[in-house]
């Protein structure tokens, strides 16, 4: 609100969307809060899994939705990259760190599994942009290296490493700047909710290791699937297949 | 004698106002063939060239080299003997010289060793110095971008080069030492040829012993 009316008396023109934001953010935890609320009473596998299933597939459109050059499969790549790489920790970490007892425990699965899509999500995205974004502006060096016999792969991978690298960045730097400048979120609810620090800080730890494996992985496979889509077996770069900037 | 390359019935599956760019063409490149390929603009000249080598798609066609079909995997090695060079050279960040060796870190070239002595004998007939070789390659003009482009292509010791308006962008005085290169260089081995694209009607009747003229997708 406060926000709202300075934006106004900056004529920020960031006004409207600003109130659109705050409007959806409350009324989407809300609908979270009593869906969740509903799934921890019915004690049900099938709508644990239903509601993970969505929460995934969200994180995988929400990923490309803004995609700067799309190509024809875009969304499949990411939906294959944000599963893989969120539910393959996720059962990592509930079955051999914490211990979980069973699948229908949605207590810990799904908030998990929201920690985890929320960040891999970021780093599949940023990947997916630089890559595409990468061979198109490059296209010429990429072009000039098939042309002088590389293989794709050859000529694919400084997109690749740069596609990856780029993914990755953020969730290094949260990491390296960890309890320094920010106390990640859960564990600000944890400490408000009278947990003591060392608790709080050993469940932030793993957190925060499960959801940077996690990045690291979703990026890998998202520019490595990117990387099957434009280049064929003739080591062609498949430069037509890319969409115009939006 | 046989051809070097053939190219037989290739039709672009790129298409303009729902007509392929190209249509069913087919030709063939004899050795010491010096190929002028002319036509106006937009006619498909570099696509041609650029389909040729597999970096544009083709819908259907084959293209044979020493007469065997060119397959999938041996495109990577077929390129490095059918060196294409495009209209605008692309150089790469760093040194003259970084850019001539770039290629033999690929698994194509994994035998071949870069060899300075020819690549000075080379940009000497430009009129080039030792010191070229260290300049970066983004502050070069036009004109010497096509040069470190070409000596980036023959150290590789290819059989066919497909040139795009090489001299476009050169002085008289070394487009004159490129075209009288390249003579020579097709003459030194029996087994050499090159296409060379160009608009100017002079050079096509200098350059050219055999000449291919496209318009509109065919040709003439």
């Amino acid at each position: 609100m406060g926000s709202g009316l300075l934006g106004l008396y900056l004529r920020l023109k960031i006004t409207k969307s600003l109130w659109i934001a705050a409007v959806r953010t409350a009324l989407q935890l809300f609908a979270m809060g009593f869906l969740l609320q509903w799934i921890f009473q019915a004690q049900s596998l099938i709508w644990v899994l239903v509601m993970m299933a969505a929460m995934t597939w969200v994180a995988a459109w929400t990923s490309t939705e803004r995609s700067v050059r799309p190509f024809p499969g875009v969304l499949w790549n990411s939906l294959l990259a944000v599963w893989l790489s969120s539910w393959s920790l996720l059962i990592y970490g509930s079955f051999v760190v914490f211990h979980i007892s069973k699948w229908s425990d949605p207590q810990y699965v799904i908030p998990l599994l929201g920690m985890i899509l929320g960040n891999s999500l970021n780093g599949i995205c940023l990947a997916l942009d630089r890559f595409t974004e990468e061979l198109f502006s490059k296209r010429d060096q990429v072009e000039l290296s098939l042309s002088l016999g590389a293989t794709a792969w050859e000529a694919a991978r400084p997109a690749l490493v740069t596609a990856i690298r780029t993914g990755t960045l953020p969730i290094i730097n949260s990491m390296m700047v960890a309890g320094l400048v920010s106390l990640p979120g859960m564990m600000t609810g944890q400490l408000i909710a009278g947990v003591s620090p060392l608790e709080a800080v050993k469940y932030q730890i793993v957190i925060m290791f499960l959801i940077s494996t996690s990045t690291i992985l979703g990026t890998i496979v998202v520019s490595f699937l990117g990387y099957l889509k434009l280049f064929n077996s003739k080591h062609q770069f498949e430069y037509w297949k890319v969409g115009q900037k939006k | 004698m046989t051809p070097i390359l053939e190219i037989k019935n290739i039709t672009s599956e790129l298409s303009k106002m729902g007509a392929p760019i190209l249509n069913c063409l087919s030709f063939s490149l004899n050795p010491k063939d010096r190929l002028v390929l002319k036509g106006p603009s937009g006619s498909g000249k570099s696509l041609l060239l650029r389909s040729l080598i597999f970096l544009d798609p083709i819908r259907s066609g084959e293209v044979w080299f020493q007469n065997q079909k060119v397959k999938p995997e041996e495109i990577p090695n077929y390129r490095s003997r059918v060196i294409y060079l495009g209209q605008k050279p692309s150089l790469l960040e760093g040194s003259v010289e970084d850019n001539l060796k770039f290629a033999f870190q690929l698994k194509t070239h994994q035998n071949k060793k870069y060899d300075r002595l020819s690549v000075l004998k080379v940009i000497k007939l430009f009129n080039l110095e030792e010191s070229f070789l260290n300049q970066p390659a983004k502050y070069l003009s036009g004109g010497e971008g096509q040069i470190v482009a070409l000596v980036r292509a023959l150290i590789l010791e290819p059989q066919i080069l497909l040139l795009d308006e090489p001299t476009a962008s050169l002085d008289a005085n070394r487009s004159e030492a490129f075209e009288k290169f390249m003579f020579q260089w097709v003459e030194e081995s029996q087994d050499r040829a090159f296409i060379w694209v160009t608009h100017h009607r002079e050079q096509e009747e200098k350059v050219g012993t055999a000449f291919l003229s496209l318009e509109t997708g065919n040709l003439k």
